[in-house]
């Protein structure tokens, strides 16, 4: 049996931890109202770009334009938005079994990294990251969304890269986060259509106009749009992020009061063992004596 | 010809503006523009502007930094990369 003073260093130990954990816990919470706020705030935004872009599209029938038939290139680009600090439950190795179970070729897959624990597991794996942002994630603005959309659409337009996707944590609610891999470039009209709309009957019947025509609306849309799926995609993780790291630092400090309870008792076993072996040496003592 | 339409304009930290208009003005990529209620379905694209929008009389001005607006018969819908009071 281990010794009682063993046992109590042990407990302290644990108890510190668990004040470490418990804190966290308060902090992701406090950041995660503030994160969901913030990603709700902008849903109405993207549910009504990407509803127009999809209706856009649906309505414009076969243009002849790359954003929507995609490039030559075999590369395909992929944005991994993770986090920059670990501790987060599977948040972030989430992510990166997407990424690699995802069937890409590993030679063909351009990382655009936003997170430095995507960086860290992704390299090691040998993929090829083309650019880092890791530092936007703390707090994500439209403006950094928009320097990174630009930066893909030009590689796009390149030829180096022919396809993008965007692999990031959907936010669903405080205790389900769900890792998503999504299609941003070409634009998959097909898909698309298959959503229905409602409007009302009269602007049913009456064919959207667009200005300027269709396929330069398109040119000029499809980088809003972009931009504003990657933030959209900021937003969603910065709020499961700190869903899945609170969640983890509640199961951890869960865990901390079991081992904590069972220590306890292991070191008031073992008081009362030597207490009793103590006693019956005395007695044993004095009975030699007298 | 009281005629109003609903207004909304949304930015991608809030839903800046909700409410109603009689008439709305803005500048798109081809030129300045101005749409009364029962405008045809349109969808175009804003260039940085001034956006105006009457409510009987009164005149809001709206800062705008490009974004595309969808236009439909008892609506308008703006979606501004970002928005700001004027």
């Amino acid at each position: 049996m281990a010794s009682m003073r063993e046992i109590k260093r042990r407990r302290t130990s644990i108890q510190s931890t668990q004040q470490i954990t418990k804190a966290m816990k308060l902090v992701s919470t406090v950041k995660l109202q503030r994160a969901r706020q913030r990603a709700e705030n902008s849903k109405a935004y993207f549910t009504y770009m990407y509803k127009t872009i999809t209706s856009m599209l649906a309505k414009a029938g076969n243009v002849d334009h790359p954003y929507v038939k995609g490039s030559d290139s075999k590369n395909v680009a992929i944005v991994t938005v993770t986090s920059n600090r670990g501790l987060a439950g599977g948040y972030n190795a989430n992510i990166v079994r997407m990424v690699m179970g995802s069937g890409f070729e590993k030679e063909n897959v351009r990382l655009y990294t936003v997170g430095r624990k995507g960086v860290e597991g992704l390299e090691r794996k040998g993929y090829k990251i083309v650019a880092d942002y890791s530092d936007i994630i703390e707090e994500p603005t439209f403006a950094d969304a928009k320097e990174i959309g630009e930066r893909l659409l030009s590689d796009f337009a390149n030829g180096e890269i022919g396809e993008i996707y965007v692999a990031y944590t959907e936010f669903k609610n405080t205790v389900s986060q769900v890792p998503k891999l999504m299609k941003l470039l070409p634009v998959d009209a097909e898909g698309m259509q298959a959503d229905a709309e409602e409007l009302s009957e009269l602007d049913k019947l009456t064919p959207m106009n667009f200005e300027p025509e269709e396929e330069e609306a398109i040119a000029l849309l499809i980088p809003k749009y972009m931009t504003s799926i990657l933030y959209g995609a900021f937003v969603e993780a910065v709020a499961s992020e700190n869903g899945a790291r609170m969640q983890a630092m509640d199961s951890a400090t869960n865990n901390a009061e079991e081992i904590i309870s069972d220590l306890e008792l292991k070191y008031n076993r073992a008081r009362q063992g030597a207490i009793t072996q103590e006693l019956t040496e005395i007695i044993a003592g004095a009975e030699a004596i007298g | 010809m009281a005629d109003k339409f609903e207004v909304k304009i949304i930015s991608p930290e809030q839903l800046f503006y909700e409410g109603t208009g009689t008439f709305v003005e803005f500048t798109t990529v081809e030129g300045r523009m101005g749409v009364y209620p029962n405008h045809i379905p349109l969808t175009t694209v804003l260039a940085p502007c001034v956006m105006k929008v009457h409510d009987s009389g009164e005149v809001k001005k709206i800062e705008i930094s490009g974004g595309f607006a969808e236009i439909l018969k008892d609506r308008i819908t703006v979606l501004a990369e970002s928005a700001n009071w004027k």
